[in-house]
């Protein structure tokens, strides 16, 4: 049978992988934005760092990107966006139907796909199966960067995965890590800041106020997604996610001002 | 009475006020929200948010972008955002800032659109509401659509993540909306509990016919807060027109 694919020896193939990988390493090693979190805040967020010509680097822990949006309530595949959430949709191209005024719903795989492409398109660089372990702080208390190191030694019992972590260095990280914040919570440990944890579920008021509380909460740390609710004791969202769109879009642009 | 208005609910206000001199006879004074010619502190209110409706201690060291919030909320008049603060210590840095011009006769009234509750010392729990009785007395605009309770299909479609949009109209039509052609109606019955409190010292009846009902489900505030079968019960009837 003739063969149709290219001759390419494990070694190559090896070599690939290897240079392919530290070469975009080494380039993000100090980079203008940290984005920790690959849902839809942190890649909105990313997204609009990146389009505007800054680095910007994504950090996931998962293998995979996009957080709960692939999948709406209750492991239904749809994602409800409320107006004025839907204008991201359209900046991204992804179809969506509105289901009643002021509410839009659009197929999870397909929205959270086109999202993660268009974060990439932009030139996002993505370090997946990474998760963070500090944070770098300056003398005066700015956050400059996170300390990482990979997702499966933390999940194996420290006497065989005794694994020094690396420093990243940045001139602003984002925390997009959801309820967990887990940015912000290192700052918490050191009691440099206080947060106030997340409130009970209250659909209707949340998503304002996620959108309105996106800031820099601490110099150099900018909270967008949910992240925002357990920093400020804002009420829990239902399954909907038009504030992660554009709260990550608020991010972006609060972190570009800052570099300017 | 003084009346410090909402701004955005300038037109739902001036309703409720002509409904409520038609009822009274007592003429209104209309000024601006409270909240605008008293310059009231960012950092003040900041620090009476609620953070968990569990525990009764308040936001004691705000971040400085809930400071700025307060500060945006105020100059662009972004109240009613789902903040929730404590009525008892608003009223009172309210009350600091009206006592040496306004007096109690006057029966000032702020009307806004921001969510307030109380503590209950009993459940441990904060409590939302449509009204704090006090001088001034606060009447939240957000309160009197979400504090008393929508009926209880209302929460299990919400509990399902089905969204209000979604939600049955024969259902809708039992709570009140922001934009609900009723609201002035029951504003002012509220203003009327608000009165009943500057002269009786006492803003409630028992009666759930009455506009003083004090009521903690929709559908009571709905019933209490129509001119059938009549406005204010024997009781208190004396409120309208005669005073």
């Amino acid at each position: 049978m003739e063969e149709k694919f290219s001759k390419v020896s494990e070694k190559e193939i090896t070599r690939s992988i290897i240079s392919g990988f530290a070469k975009d390493f080494e380039k993000f090693v100090d980079t203008d934005v940290i984005v920790v979190g690959g849902g839809p805040s942190g890649l909105m967020a990313a997204r609009e760092i990146a389009m505007n010509g800054k680095k910007a680097l994504v950090i996931e822990r998962n293998n995979y990107l996009g957080g709960g949006f692939w999948i709406g309530g209750y492991l239904m595949n749809k994602i409800t966006v409320r107006h004025p959430g839907e204008t991201i949709l359209d900046e991204l191209k992804i179809p969506y139907e509105k289901s009643v005024e002021g509410l839009f719903v659009t197929d999870g795989p397909h929205a959270c796909s086109k999202l993660i492409a268009a974060a990439c398109d932009a030139g996002v660089k993505i370090l997946n199966m990474t998760t963070i372990e500090d944070v770098v702080l300056r003398e005066n208390g700015q956050v400059a960067g996170v300390v990482i190191n990979w997702t499966p030694v933390q999940a194996l019992p420290r006497q065989i995965t005794c694994v020094d972590p690396v420093a990243l260095e940045s001139k602003i990280v984002i925390d997009a890590t959801g309820h967990d914040a887990n940015v912000l919570k290192y700052l918490v440990e050191r009691g440099i800041i206080k947060i106030k944890g997340f409130g009970a579920m209250w659909v209707e008021k949340s998503e304002d106020m996620v959108v309105e509380y996106t800031s820099e909460v601490h110099p150099g740390l900018i909270v967008t997604g949910m992240a925002v609710s357990t920093c400020f004791g804002l009420p829990r969202m239902g399954p909907t996610f038009g504030a992660m769109l554009l709260s990550g879009k608020k991010a972006g642009e609060i972190a570009l001002k800052k570099l300017k | 009475m003084i009346i410090f208005e909402c701004t955005p609910f300038k037109n739902v206000i001036t309703k409720s006020i002509e409904i409520f001199e038609n009822w009274t006879n007592h003429k209104c004074k209309l000024e601006n929200c409270l909240y605008k010619i008293k310059n009231i502190s960012p950092l003040n209110l900041a620090e009476l948010k609620i953070l968990n409706p569990l525990k009764e201690e308040l936001n004691t060291s705000p971040l400085q972008p809930e400071i700025d919030f307060e500060k945006t909320k105020i100059d662009e008049c972004k109240c009613g955002k789902g903040i929730i603060y404590s009525a008892k210590d608003l009223a009172n840095i309210l009350k600091n800032k009206i006592i040496n011009q306004i007096k109690f006769s006057e029966m000032p009234i702020f009307i806004t659109n921001d969510f307030i509750a109380e503590f209950d010392k009993n459940d441990r729990r904060w409590h939302l509401r449509y009204a704090f009785f006090y001088f001034p007395t606060i009447i939240s605009i957000q309160g009197i659509i979400n504090a008393p309770a929508k009926p209880r299909e209302y929460y299990i479609y919400i509990a399902k993540g089905i969204p209000t949009e979604l939600i049955p109209e024969n259902l809708k039509s039992k709570f009140l909306t922001e934009t609900d052609k009723r609201l002035p109606r029951v504003l002012a019955g509220i203003m009327l509990q608000a009165y009943a409190f500057y002269i009786l010292k006492y803003p409630f009846c028992d009666n759930k016919n009455c506009s003083l009902f004090n009521a903690h489900w929709q559908e009571d505030l709905l019933n209490s807060q129509k001119d059938e079968p009549y406005i204010l019960c024997d009781k208190h009837n004396f409120l309208l027109k005669k005073n």
